[in-house]
């Protein structure tokens, strides 16, 4: 059974207001990691993930979710 | 100002990279050139030589001030040593990709093609898995980057 990392990245940008580009150039990557974080497409480094935790004021777990295929989520 | 200065430092190591990937396949290109060289009569040889000298130059003249300015770049700013972005993985992972192709051609080459050695020189067999190696990283690399992403949709309703 294969788990997939979800994220709430989007949200959290909506909420403060922020563009990918805007997101990227605080946290110090290119736009198009944040974009492909956000898509699922790459799975970010611990350091990625502390940083955006740490913008958004939340834990790393607010914002990234394992999900199964069944559709349970675990955080 | 050029556009270039506008860009972060992250967008920059991003572009830097994949001027080298480009670059490595314009080197690529320089060694089918030049393994071609061995095959073709000699006056046709002259033909591959000119394509070897300017893919080689090219790779010279567009990738060597790119390194110094990037060079310049990393003793500046730590930024530009962040290796987890989405861009520096998959250059590595296009680097994993060309040893899996050049391990499986040399093996393809050392079980299957016994006679090419006999009818070829070592040096042909050298250059053409180097064209290959380098060709299917900078392939691999383009082919794992240029996928489209997401539009950023709130791009636009900010700067309304």
């Amino acid at each position: 059974m294969r788990e997939t990392l979800e994220n709430r990245i989007r949200v959290y940008r909506a909420e403060h207001k922020l563009s990918q580009g805007e997101l990227a150039d605080i946290i110090g990557v290119s736009r198009k990691t944040i974009s492909t974080i956000e898509v699922g497409r790459f799975v970010p480094s611990t350091v990625i993930a502390l940083k955006l935790a740490r913008h958004f004021g939340v834990s790393v777990e607010d914002i990234f979710s394992l999900s199964s295929p069944s559709g349970a989520t675990d955080t | 100002m050029t556009k270039d200065n506008t860009l972060s430092m992250a967008e920059q190591a991003d572009k830097y990279l994949k001027k080298v990937a480009l670059g490595t396949f314009c080197i690529a290109i320089a060694f089918i050139f030049r393994a071609g060289k061995m095959l073709v009569e000699p006056d046709l040889a002259f033909y591959f030589q000119a394509g070897q000298m300017f893919f080689g130059f090219s790779v010279l003249l567009f990738l060597m001030p790119a390194t110094l300015r990037f060079i310049k770049l990393r003793a500046e700013n730590q930024a530009c040593k962040e290796e987890d972005g989405y861009i520096s993985q998959m250059f590595q992972k296009a680097g994993f990709h060309a040893f899996q192709f050049t391990f499986l051609f040399l093996t393809a080459i050392d079980v299957f093609a016994v006679d090419f050695f006999e009818a070829h020189s070592v040096e042909l067999l050298l250059r053409i898995a180097v064209a290959g190696l380098l060709g299917s990283f900078s392939i691999s690399f383009y082919r794992l980057v240029h996928i489209n992403d997401d539009d950023d949709d709130l791009e636009e309703s900010i700067q309304a």
